[in-house]
Formats: C-alpha cells, structure tokens, sequence
C-alpha cells in the first residue's frame, strides 16, 4: 500500500468514527426524550452501549495506527535538523577562516614590521 | 597600483598580493547584495511554538478525560480496569515489564508522547533555520571589525616599509576584501537555506499531514468524551429539584462552552499545520528569488496569536 492509499484508507476510518460518534449524540438525546417521557429505556440503552464499545475499539485502533506511523517522519525531521546543524557549523567555519586570514595578514605585517627594522639599522 | 608608492617594492607587493587573496578567496558572490532576512524564520519559528503550546494544551484535555471515564468504570466495579494494571515481568530481562491493558487512556496517553516528540522534532527544525538565517550568524559587526583590523594590519606595515600609501584607498581596499568575504558567507548560507528547504519539503508535507490526522482523531477523542460526559449530567434532570436544575443546566452549558473552544481549536490547529508545510514552500522560493524581505508570514502569525487566545481560554 502506498502513502496515497494510506490517507485515503485512514480518512476513510475517521470519517466513519465520525459518523458513529454522530449516531451516539442522538441516540443519547433519544435516550434523554425517552427517559422525560418515562418510556422504557432498556433497547435504546443497549444499542447506545454497543455503539460506545464500538467507538472506543475505533478510537484505540487510530491511535495506535497513528503511533506507528509516526516514527519514520519523526526520523526524518531529526536527520533535517542534523543537516541544519551541520550548515551553521559550516558557515561558522567560513568566518572563523576570513578572522584567521586577517589575522595571518596581521602576523606576516609584524615579520615584515620587524624585518624592515633590522634591515634599517643594518643599512 | 599608483596609490602605493614604495622604495621596498618586493615587501610592498607582499602586503598587497595578501589582501588581494584574501579578495579573490572570497569573491565570486557580487550576485547577492543583501543579507539573508532572518524575521520570516523567526516568525515561523515564533508562530510554532504558539501551535505546539496549543496542541500539547488539547492532548492534555483528550487523556485528562478519557482517563476520568476508566476511573468511573472502575467506581463502578468493572474487574477489567484492574485486571489490566497488574504489570507483569520477563525471565529473562532484569528490567523488562509488560502491561497487559490495552485500555483507550493509555494509547491517548502514548499518541500524547508521541505527538509532543513529533511536534518537538518539528519545533527544533523551525527553531535551527531560524538560526541558519539569523544575522548573528554572519554578523555585518564581525565583518566591520575584520576590515579595520585589515586595514590596521596593512597600514601598520605599509608605515614600517616607510611606503607613502594614501590611507583612505588601504580603507577601501580592506573594506572591499572582508565585504567580498562576507558576501561569499552570504551566498553560501542562502544556498544552504534553499537546498534545506528543498530537500525536507516533502518530509515537512508529510508532517503536515500526520499533525491533521492526529488533530482529526483528536476532534472525534474530545466528542465522543462529551457525549460520556452529557449523559450523566442530564440524567439528573428528572430527578433534580426545582433549585439543582439551575444547576444541571449550568454544569450542560459550562461543559458546551469548554468542548466548543476545544474544537475551534483544533480547526485552528488543523489550519495552521496545513499552513506551515505551504508556508515552508514559499520560503524556500522567495529565498530563490531573492524576495524573501518582503515575504508576507502574516497569516501564519495571526494564526498563531489566535491558537494563543484559544490556549489562554482552555488553560
């Protein structure tokens, strides 16, 4: 199955969660209408506790397939952020070097300083 | 070369063959004449931490309510929510444990660690290319401070050489190879910029898409919690007395008012994960045209500012 394949068969999945969980606020206000009219409650009860049992198996089955999928994404954003990391050293590299070449710069000035000064008092 | 003039001229050249290396090692970038704007990663990084805060706030409530429905079986004597919290240990491992349960709080509780982990993973992300786009990074001071050294440097030795070296023009010339360096540095973060973002589109897409799932299943978690909850509070109506109806009926709307913020929030949430993987497109083309200044993040920020209202409400 492919990525494409997946969402559609997960969002299908949530739609019919969806769905149920619907039916189960108005079977409850059946419930809730049945019980103001004193009526017997048993039948509606018993299919809104089905119906309950069958949206918690529904849920726990998302998450958990929700959890597993999770892993390879969170992967991948971490190997992102260590190329990130790696592109801030880089450039952190490349200002170090232009501060080290002006300071070569600075060094090689105080050879040549000292060099003329010595070449003066021998002249 | 008629700006210096030397009776040294092999210790002149030297002096000057240097700065000019130092030109030519970092030239070949005049094409990009501005710094990177780091404000549309900052605020992209600012208006995430803004969803995750929300997000974590909404998870929080998802487990928090699933978790007082075990408690309320178990009050009402159901044996499986004890049987399942016995931990079991492995012969063979010293540290290895097992627990049975598979009850619904404790997979809200796992998609909760995992989603604040995803979302963290995420935050880090925004937070680093804010970092590579920062100015502090290849800050125009550091730069400023190399070209008077440079230009310290070579008139100091210019001046030991007795050469008769106008100081404005050894100015110039300093100013000229440390900009060239910083332009280089320049290019090369916006290259890395654009190849980052390029690269981790498809990853930040996908992200997107997991976050929109989750926030989805999480809508149906925060309805289906109602609807448990609901159904004890109305059923003390018939019995309820003529003064501890006001009661009921404030405990309904009270408990309305908090599930109706927590599904705008989560429409919230599912709009601005959808959002940050386009806006995360966008970027990376406006750094390619060069128009990443006037980069418009707005939406993302008003968003943003919107999620913390909502937060402000459920917490």
């Amino acid at each position: 199955m492919n990525e494409e394949e997946k969402l559609k068969g997960f969002d299908e999945k949530l739609m019919a969660l969806n769905k149920l969980v619907a039916t189960q606020s108005k079977g409850l206000k059946l419930e809730f209408a049945l019980m103001l009219q004193n009526e017997d409650l048993t039948t509606v009860q018993k299919a809104n506790r089905r119906l309950a049992k069958k949206i918690d198996e529904l849920r726990g089955k998302l998450h958990e397939e929700w959890i597993e999928s999770t892993d390879n994404i969170r992967r991948e954003i971490i190997i992102a952020n260590g190329q990130i990391e790696k592109s801030i050293k880089a450039i952190e590299k490349r200002v170090k070097i232009a501060e080290n070449v002006v300071k070569a710069v600075g060094y090689i000035d105080r050879v040549v300083e000292t060099a003329s000064r010595l070449l003066s008092r021998i002249s | 070369m008629k700006w210096i003039t030397n009776r040294h001229s092999g210790c002149n050249y030297l002096v000057l063959t240097i700065v000019l290396l130092l030109a030519g090692y970092f030239s070949g970038c005049a094409s990009i004449s501005v710094s990177t704007d780091s404000r549309p990663f900052e605020k992209y990084r600012d208006a995430f931490s803004e969803v995750q805060s929300s997000a974590d706030a909404v998870l929080a409530v998802d487990y928090k309510w699933t978790y007082e429905r075990f408690l309320e079986r178990a009050r009402e004597s159901d044996p499986s929510t004890i049987q399942g919290l016995i931990l079991t240990f492995s012969p063979e491992d010293y540290y290895l444990w097992d627990l049975s349960s598979d009850e619904l709080y404790i997979k809200v509780k796992r998609t909760q660690q995992a989603f604040k982990s995803l979302n963290a993973a995420f935050a880090g992300y925004t937070s680093l290319l804010a970092q590579l786009a920062s100015g502090s990074l290849v800050d125009v001071k550091t730069f400023d401070k190399l070209a008077k050294e440079l230009n310290d440097n070579s008139l100091s030795a210019a001046r030991a050489l007795r050469f008769t070296a106008p100081e404005k023009a050894v100015a110039i010339f300093s100013i000229a190879a440390t900009e060239a360096a910083r332009l280089y540095i320049e290019k090369k973060r916006r290259d890395y910029l654009i190849k980052i973002i390029a690269e981790n589109q498809k990853s930040v897409d996908l992200f997107a898409n997991k976050a929109v799932e989750i926030v989805k299943i999480v809508a149906m978690d925060i309805k289906n919690e109602y609807n448990n909850q609901i159904k004890p509070l109305v059923a003390r109506w018939p019995k309820a007395t003529k003064y501890s109806r006001v009661k009921v009926v404030e405990d309904v709307i009270a408990l309305n008012s908090e599930v109706t913020a927590l599904l705008e929030t989560l429409r919230s949430l599912e709009q601005s994960y959808t959002l940050f993987a386009r806006k995360h497109r966008e970027l990376g083309e406006a750094l390619s045209s060069d128009t990443v200044s006037s980069f418009d993040i707005s939406d993302l920020t008003n968003m943003g500012k919107r999620l913390s209202s909502l937060y402000k409400e459920l917490t």
